[in-house]
């Protein structure tokens, strides 16, 4: 066992970890918060009580993602590795994590998305239509700007569960904390690497529940 | 003006409308009547369409409901001004946005909207709560901003969803006070779904009401409450007024007309000499006329006497 030095490790290959971890934890958010609002439109509006009811797209949809959730992660990203391969280059890295993780984690930033849209008080969407709102403005200035703050609140919820998947990916080759901890850390038997990213994630945990919380308060 | 013919409506298998036919006539403030589940709100959806009818039609100034599409039917609806329940404002829009919301909809920019916006809430008197949230304003306030918001399109019907049913009874009164002002002078066609006795008798000049579905009994305010209150019986406990029969007396319904002073029975008792016993009956306030029925019992011989001096005075009765 090789014994490295602890600043050298910190400069070479924890704060680099720790920027991976942020650049695929803010691109998969991007990717799974445009992808999930997408598929959480679709799914509202095609609700049998939604806008525009269509059982047929509905339970399509609604199945998939409910498919796409249930596979474990690293089941699904290894899964995905030759469609990685063709999309991004390389099986490996940043972007090949982010690609898995979009995929992985989309349902659930839609399924969160979704319940918001759905706690709107349906008599503002009658109300609404009662006015002379087209279908396309009662979705973005009723459902939609309506559940902002309840989008706010479930998002912190979000961001943990991508932060976990960022950290998972770690183990199948798309570097990150999580890639520091098992290499540097677990299979190097050092404690002090192990633990401290341990604590790197919990502090970064910490803030999202308090930047959530804090964020949900004001705009409420 | 609005027709609505042989209107039928179910959901599944539960008939909520069977064959109803109805005219609202230009200036009217209509109550539509019933207890819950009776079909009223359901009828009233109808109307602008948020519910669509299974059988008849409903004409809207002429025009077949049923026929218009996407603009059409959005026309329609900034015709028909809508107030609901329990208020249906966007807790996270000011007073100002929440009333602006229908002519942006429309594609107003908030500059041309503006003078309409802030005439209408004037109109309801709500110019000091313009930036206000509608969570910090009281129940009568929020149902003032949707009725703003329901006005700000200019509409020439309004539908109200017992409006008033989630407010204390004096808000109750502001409220009527203002859809009554409303209909005289902005000459709004007004429709009230309600369940409550003093919204009827305080707004309406016609109901209507309904009953599993059907329409039991049209006509003016006077002639439920004065002329057929048996027809009322859903609503009031006391609604006929009758004792049980003593022998050789009868019961007589008297109507007293618009007659502010209210002494027409001890007048009748005067003239006539006869002595009656006033069973059960009152004077009430009916929108902007006060008038009265009492159930009287008289002995069976007085009877000619007494009617002919009712008919020497105009007033009404009949035998119940």
């Amino acid at each position: 066992m090789y014994q490295y030095d602890f600043s050298d490790l910190l400069v070479r290959v924890i704060i680099p970890g720790l920027a991976d971890t942020f650049i695929m934890l803010f691109v998969s958010a991007v990717t799974c918060g445009a992808l999930g609002f997408v598929v959480a439109l679709v799914l509202v509006t095609t609700d049998p009580r939604g806008l525009r009811p269509n059982p047929l797209v509905n339970r399509t949809v609604s199945g998939l993602v409910s498919l796409l959730w249930a596979l474990p992660y690293i089941v699904l990203a290894i899964s995905l590795l030759p469609i990685t391969r063709m999309v991004v280059g390389t099986s490996i890295g940043v972007w090949a994590g982010i690609f898995a993780i979009t995929f992985a984690a989309f349902p659930l930033i839609a399924r969160l998305l979704e319940n918001s849209f759905k706690e709107v008080n349906p008599s503002l969407i009658e109300a609404a239509r009662s006015l002379g709102a087209t279908d396309t403005q009662i979705t973005f200035r009723v459902i939609v700007a309506e559940s902002v703050p309840s989008v706010v609140s479930q998002s912190t919820l979000g961001w943990i569960s991508l932060l976990h998947y960022t950290t998972t990916a770690g183990l199948i080759g798309a570097g990150g904390l999580g890639a520091v901890a098992l290499t540097y850390g677990y299979q190097n038997f050092n404690d002090r690497v192990m633990y401290g990213t341990v604590l790197i994630l919990v502090v970064i945990v910490a803030l999202i529940q308090l930047g959530g919380n804090a964020l949900y308060r004001w705009i409420k | 003006m609005i027709e609505i013919r042989d209107v039928s409506k179910a959901f599944g298998d539960n008939v909520v409308l069977e064959k109803v036919s109805l005219s609202i006539d230009e200036g009217e403030i209509f109550g539509l009547i019933g207890v819950s589940g009776a079909g009223k709100s359901t009828l009233l959806r109808c109307i602008n369409r948020l519910e669509p009818i299974d059988g008849g039609s409903i004409l809207v100034d002429g025009v077949d409901v049923a026929s218009l599409h996407k603009e059409g039917l959005r026309d329609l609806r900034r015709n028909i001004g809508m107030v609901f329940q329990q208020f249906s404002l966007m807790d996270r829009k000011s007073v100002y946005d929440n009333v602006y919301f229908p002519l942006r909809c429309r594609g107003d920019r908030k500059a041309d909207a503006d003078g309409k916006i802030r005439e209408i809430l004037d109109l309801v008197g709500l110019t000091d709560k313009i930036d206000s949230r509608p969570n910090e304003l009281s129940g009568g306030q929020k149902q003032r901003v949707a009725i703003a918001r329901a006005l700000v399109s200019k509409p020439r019907f309004l539908l109200c969803d017992e409006a008033t049913s989630a407010l204390d009874p004096n808000i109750t009164e502001t409220v009527l006070d203002l859809l009554k002002e409303i209909n005289r002078e902005l000459g709004l066609t007004i429709i009230v779904v309600t369940h409550e006795i003093a919204v009827m008798k305080s707004v309406c000049t016609k109901m209507g009401l309904l009953s599993a579905g059907r329409l039991k009994a049209v006509g003016s305010v006077e002639h439920f409450f004065l002329k057929n209150p048996g027809l009322l019986g859903e609503f009031m406990s006391d609604a006929g007024g009758r004792l049980s029969p003593v022998p050789g007396y009868m019961t007589i319904r008297v109507i007293q007309p618009d007659q502010a002073a209210g002494t027409l029975l001890p007048e009748l008792a005067i003239s006539t000499g006869i002595a009656f016993g006033i069973v059960s009956g009152g004077i009430d306030r009916y929108r902007d006329t006060i008038a009265g029925a009492f159930n009287l019992r008289v002995k069976a011989e007085d009877i000619p006497r007494l009617t002919a001096e009712l008919k020497a005075r105009g007033a009404e009765w009949m035998e119940i």
